[in-house]
């Protein structure tokens, strides 16, 4: 209780965080309108047979206990919380209601987003991430600052690698030379890395240029049609904005400040960036590729924006008379980092065999073949070569990874 | 902290600078190309050869594939003489027919190719459909990509496989009596002509960069692709015909062109005044061709495609003709469904009789008649009984007498005649089209044949 009055405490005595608080709300029920635009995704994984896990559990069915019934509540209450929240935080000043509300719309998004892998997004890791931080961490306006600019510059470093530098992104959106393309790839780089680290910094000279950079970094992507991740990129530098000016004008007032409170310590705000940091930089500590740590460090790296595989599958639907070769959909759209993964075009194999199984009695099994290239590689590799895929005893873990399983039975 | 001051202190700037070098440093080891005219992108692509793998990787071997089991025209020599040994009787009889049910809508099927296991169907459609002689579908395949303006290619087909294609360069071994994949290679390249046997290989004709043909070598075993795919300076779309073992001659547009297959070059290449139509037929190392402009022309093989002979025709040819041997006579219908007779030596036209053919094929073919025909049809015995079989009237095919064009026999089909009938002992199989989409295996078998299998 005294960690929440120390927060409110902090969060009531600035109009900025204040406002960081509405639009940290407003992150959520944007998050939670995808969901619903989605067709109520965090249900639609709830109702399959098997959840793809988060590398911090081992199994993930015990996220599974309740009933779709409590889930269903659990997702409107999400909306409900953050939505009132918002109007509180923006339009009252109910902050400490507002706290509390958006405190336990996290507590529900978070049971909601860490059921199935397939939830989670660079979007939705920095809705969560910011929130808790805002919500617990104390030093809340040097923290939030830098979390910004972490967020920014992070994204920017894992943009900095051959598979976004290509351009391809941008040639997908609109239609540009190739060279072109390449040169903005570069350029949101170097806004996002330079632009994000100029924010943290009082001179107003690097302050707006950096921030200026970043905003019509922004606009141009919402124009492209990243709606999503821009419109929190703005709202981020709408606060960062006024956590400047708001900071330029108590500068002027300083002796009209509160010394009830000693200023908090940033020590806590320190650790979670160290952390954050820390799973940014994973790929250069060159940790062996089935680690531990390495498993659970990747789970907070963001997932790299372009994809950085190419990956050709080959399925063959087989019925008692005949064979066709079929194109296996995905169950739902997909992060590029996430088009060529194994485990998600295993779950998709397995529910398309329920699928067809139920549809056409002649139905026998699925074979199929995953051939998957990281960019910088000059061959493919085959992540799985499965003859009888809906073998009921065959798991992700028998498939091997790499390995060839073949059934010889067929 | 200082870099909150307002005004920051050097060594905050300083860095920021080398912050902001290593930002620019990552941008271009990250893209070494960003300032040159290369394009990452291109750099990355590890073009086609790394997604040339066969699937799947280990592909169960069976034993052998062995020899082909069908050619187009009874022969890699295309000059469709019947190859079955034994002479047949005059008098054959539609015994048994079997109407199929592909189960596919509006499936037409464009290429037949087949043996004794059964038909194998394939056209402008995704299906390929394996048909029993009995006339039931035993599989069917269908591919996943679109047939656009090509079709699928004629089914190649060899004692254990068959081996079914994609016009944009996909192909698959299938197990001939189950459908079952064998292997599967994907060139990701259009063929630009049919693909053929080579010794022990399926030979894949794709487009060659930036002109001419690459030929692309697939183990029929394994599906294993040979390390090497030589380019052939041809024009896409030719057909072949195989002349010796050291020699292909190929067909396309209006050249005629000897193929050394030893090492995949262009032996001599001969220009004619017109378009050639289909395959050279080639006998004892004579090459036989028809051409759009109503001509048969004789060239020779071993004289770099001199030309021997030419023969103006009253109508041009309806497809390639077919040889009659000793007597060194050719077949051929022309595209008003009359038969032409002429002399293989000379290209003197012997007789032209017009038999009506209104059946879809327009080919016809020379076989064998037994001993007592002979001496009824006042033949020569020096020719062996060689004799011209052909479509004729409106479902029907006859036999007729080289020498004089005299119809020895005439058998009523209940359909129209698709394709060249398989040849098997004492039967010819057809693929029939009763009404549009209605089609038919159709036995054709030989008289006496037939009274056995009544009393039995």
């Amino acid at each position: 209780m005294e960690i929440a009055k120390a927060n409110l405490w902090e969060i009531k005595k600035s109009g900025s965080l204040r406002t960081l608080g509405g639009l940290l709300a407003l992150f959520h029920s944007l998050q939670f309108y995808l969901w619903f635009e989605q067709g109520h995704l965090p249900l639609k994984l709830v109702q399959q047979d098997v959840p793809m896990c988060w590398a911090l559990f081992e199994t993930c069915d015990w996220m599974r206990i309740f009933p779709l019934g409590v889930f269903s509540f659990i997702y409107y209450s999400y909306a409900v919380f953050v939505g009132l929240a918002a109007f509180l935080f923006l339009l009252t000043s109910l902050v400490g209601l507002a706290y509390y509300l958006l405190l336990f719309g996290l507590l529900f998004g978070m049971s909601l987003y860490f059921q199935d892998l397939r939830l989670s997004s660079n979007e939705g890791y920095f809705i969560f991430f910011a929130t808790f931080a805002y919500l617990f961490v104390p030093a809340k306006h040097r923290l939030m600052r830098w979390l910004v600019m972490s967020f920014f510059a992070a994204r920017g470093l894992s943009q900095a690698s051959p598979d976004w530098l290509t351009g391809n992104w941008y040639m997908e959106h609109l239609a540009l030379p190739v060279k072109l393309a390449e040169w903005l790839a570069a350029v949101s780089v170097i806004v996002q890395m330079i632009g994000g680290m100029a924010l943290i910094f009082r001179d107003g000279r690097y302050f707006w240029s950096g921030w200026i950079g970043l905003f019509f970094f922004e606009c141009t992507h919402l124009y492209i049609g990243e709606m999503f991740s821009s419109s929190l990129a703005m709202g981020a530098l709408l606060y960062v904005a006024f956590d400047e000016l708001e900071l330029r004008k108590a500068e002027r007032e300083y002796v009209y400040q509160s010394f009830i409170r000693p200023e908090p310590s940033f020590v806590f705000g320190g650790i979670l960036l160290a952390f954050f940091w820390c799973a940014q930089l994973t790929p250069f500590f060159g940790l062996e590729r089935d680690s531990r740590l390495k498993s659970v460090l990747d789970v907070w790296a963001l997932h790299p924006e372009a994809a950085h595989e190419e990956c050709e599958q080959r399925t063959f639907a087989r019925y008692k008379d005949r064979t066709e070769e079929v194109a296996v959909d995905s169950q739902m759209s997909r992060q590029p980092a996430m088009l060529c993964n194994p485990y998600l075009r295993f779950l998709d194999l397995k529910a398309a065999c329920k699928a067809k199984k139920d549809e056409d009695p002649n139905f026998v099994t699925f074979s199929s073949v995953l051939q998957v290239r990281n960019y910088r590689e000059k061959s493919t590799y085959r992540a799985f070569e499965v003859k009888d895929f809906c073998d009921p005893e065959l798991t992700f873990k028998k498939l091997g990874e790499v390995k060839w399983t073949t059934n010889p039975a067929m | 902290m200082d870099y909150e001051s307002r005004h920051v202190k050097w060594y905050w700037l300083v860095l920021f600078t080398l912050y902001s070098a290593g930002v620019v440093y990552l941008l271009f080891e990250s893209n070494p190309f960003l300032y040159s005219h290369h394009e990452l992108r291109a750099a990355l692509t590890a073009g086609a050869n790394a997604r040339l793998q066969t699937i799947p990787s280990a592909p169960a071997v069976s034993d052998k594939a062995g020899n082909p089991t069908f050619y187009a025209r009874y022969g890699f020599e295309r000059n469709a003489m019947d190859s079955a040994s034994a002479p047949r009787p005059k008098d054959f009889e539609e015994f048994e027919k079997h109407a199929v049910d592909f189960g596919i809508p509006d499936f037409k099927p464009e290429h037949i190719v087949g043996d004794a296991s059964g038909f194998y169907l394939s056209g402008r459609s995704p299906w390929v459909v394996a048909l029993g002689l009995d006339g039931k579908v035993r599989w069917k395949y269908k591919f996943g990509g679109a047939i656009s303006e090509k079709s699928v290619a004629p089914v190649l087909i060899d004692q254990a496989h068959a081996y079914v294609i994609h016009p944009a360069g996909e192909v698959l071994a299938l197990n001939k009596i189950s459908g079952e994949i064998a292997w599967l290679i994907d060139t990701h390249t259009e063929t630009v002509a049919e693909p053929f046997f080579w010794n022990n290989q399926l030979v894949m004709p794709i487009k060659g960069q930036p002109t001419g043909v690459q030929l692309v070598l697939i183990n029929k075993l394994t599906g294993q692709r040979a390390e090497t795919s030589p380019k052939l300076e041809i024009k896409p779309g030719f057909q072949l015909a195989r002349a010796s073992a050291n020699l292909l001659v190929a067909t396309v547009d209006n050249k005629v062109v000897g193929i050394d297959p030893t090492a995949w070059t262009v032996a001599w290449s001969q220009t004619l005044t017109d378009p050639v139509k289909g395959p050279a037929s080639i006998a004892d190392g004579q090459v036989f061709v028809a051409t759009l402009g109503a001509k048969i022309l004789k060239l020779d093989a071993t004289k770099k495609g001199k030309i021997d002979w030419e023969l103006d025709l009253e109508k041009a040819a309806a497809s390639p003709v077919a040889y009659l041997p000793i007597m060194h006579k050719l077949a051929v219908l022309d595209s008003s469904g009359a038969l032409v007779v002429l002399d293989a030596k000379t290209g003197k036209s012997l007789w032209r009789y017009a038999i009506e053919n209104r059946n879809t094929l327009t080919e016809t073919w020379s076989a064998r008649l037994s001993a007592k025909h002979i001496e009824e049809f006042k033949m020569d015995w020096l020719h062996k009984g060689w004799v011209i079989w052909s479509p004729c009237g409106e479902r029907r095919f006859c036999v007729y007498t080289p020498g004089k064009g005299q119809l020895i026999s005439r058998a009523p089909m209940s359909g129209d005649i698709l394709a060249l009938p398989l040849q098997l002992e004492k039967r010819w199989v057809f693929l029939l089209r009763h009404k549009p989409g209605q089609y038919l295996v159709s036995h054709v078998v030989e008289a006496n044949e037939i009274k056995r299998l009544r009393i039995q």
